[in-house]
């Protein structure tokens, strides 16, 4: 079944939009963004346009960069945070597979974490969630095209007992930068009633919104 | 200053957006009134709604607005107030500085209306409490790094009814662009008996992590 995802070179990471997006985002000139690299502004502007690859120390050096725009701790206590988080919250990667869920999913599931973790998106979910990843993989969500996507999901997980549980959730996705250097995606939501989930999908114009990264 | 061939129909919630904006980018009132060449006092005016900015100074605002590029990727705020769950930034002096959508969901009130409030005017009983206590431990001073609760949320509804909510929390500090800590709220609704198992294994309201 995932033999799909795998000849996909989904990790490929897409410099041009990562740097772009990062500079945009915290208002930089090329230059000022060259000064805090090392770098001359000639060799950014060759990256933006996609002339040339950073270099691997580069690359860690980016994504480290966009980590501490959003967190002020390490990612390993980071990740631990996600896995006590209270409400629906889950890291996934561009496999579909699940890194880690939060305390609030498992309970929204009625699982335990590892039957959660360590599974694939398409065989642990049917219905919005597969068709949102599918979505955000076709919108190069992994490759840092997406700048974050929202979306109105019925969610069905199927349990390791072959038992099935659903429920209405209200997503924000978001790619995160982890070491790798590699993209992965957070999931964060909350249960919804009924009438949210309509006015949000009203709002939303569809299950999903997503947008796309400069 | 280029007027605009037609004036923009009068959005109701814009100065609401000048303030969320605001504070999405982490900008002083004077910093934004520099950057419209305006006086702060202004930006004050504006935002508490007592004057409306003239229409080129209103074409000026929307532009600058419109402009921010892609920023809910790297923005931090902006990702807290986008969240359906129950989320929010709240400064040491116990401001609501951002709230989260799922969050003014809950209370049933627009997060442009209670930023700004301080978290014993919005709730009683449990947070309030839990902010005292997370000042005491010297939480705003990065003692901490992560603390568990289990809160009663209570608060006035639309109706005048007090209405109460059983939520489980995850809290941290975290350190804005100034160098100042936030507390970041995060938690989500469970049942009533949940509640009472989770408060069973925290052994009370509250269990911190301190850093070491």
């Amino acid at each position: 079944m995932n033999q799909v995802f795998a000849c996909t070179d989904a990790s490929t990471i897409h410099w041009p939009s990562v740097i772009r997006h990062y500079r945009h985002s915290k208002g930089l000139k090329q230059a000022a963004m060259a000064h805090d690299l090392g770098v001359t502004q000639t060799m950014v502007s060759r990256w933006e346009s996609g002339m040339a690859i950073p270099s691997p120390r580069i690359q860690d050096r980016i994504f480290e960069l966009y980590w501490q725009a959003h967190s002020s701790v390490p990612r390993a206590v980071w990740m631990e945070r996600v896995g006590r988080h209270p409400s629906l919250v889950a890291v996934i990667n561009a496999q579909g597979r699940v890194l880690r869920a939060s305390q609030g999913l498992q309970r929204a599931l009625g699982c335990r974490r590892h039957d959660l973790e360590g599974r694939f998106v398409h065989e642990a979910f049917s219905g919005d969630l597969v068709t949102l990843f599918d979505t955000l993989m076709a919108s190069g969500f992994f490759e840092g095209r997406v700048a974050s996507a929202e979306s109105m999901d019925r969610v069905m997980f199927h349990g390791p007992g072959g038992e099935d549980r659903g429920a209405r959730a209200h997503g924000l996705h978001r790619p995160t930068f982890l070491a790798g250097p590699q993209i992965v995606w957070l999931y964060s939501g909350a249960p919804v009633s009924r009438s949210v989930f309509e006015d949000v999908r009203t709002r939303l114009g569809g299950p999903r919104v997503i947008r796309k990264a400069i | 200053m280029g007027r605009r061939k037609d004036t923009h129909p009068t959005d109701p919630d814009w100065r609401d957006r000048l303030r969320r904006y605001r504070l999405s980018h982490n900008i002083k009132q004077a910093a934004l009134a520099e950057d419209l060449g305006v006086t702060q006092a202004m930006i004050s005016r504006w935002e508490a709604g007592l004057v409306d900015p003239s229409a080129a100074m209103q074409a000026r605002i929307l532009a600058m607005l419109a402009t921010e590029p892609a920023v809910p990727l790297v923005g931090w705020r902006a990702f807290v107030a986008q969240q359906p769950g129950l989320a929010a930034v709240i400064d040491r002096q116990g401001v609501l500085e951002t709230v989260s959508e799922g969050l003014a969901r809950l209370l049933d009130r627009p997060a442009s209306a209670l930023e700004g409030e301080y978290v014993d005017e919005v709730f009683s009983g449990d947070l309030p409490q839990l902010f005292r206590r997370l000042k005491f431990a010297r939480f705003f001073d990065e003692a901490v790094e992560t603390v568990e609760s289990a809160d009663n949320y209570c608060f006035v509804d639309k109706n005048g009814h007090v209405v109460r909510h059983c939520v489980q929390g995850l809290h941290w500090p975290h350190r804005g662009e100034d160098g100042e800590i936030r507390w970041m709220l995060t938690g989500a609704r469970i049942p009533q008996a949940e509640f009472e198992r989770v408060r069973r294994s925290l052994a009370g309201q509250v269990e911190m992590n301190f850093a070491e």
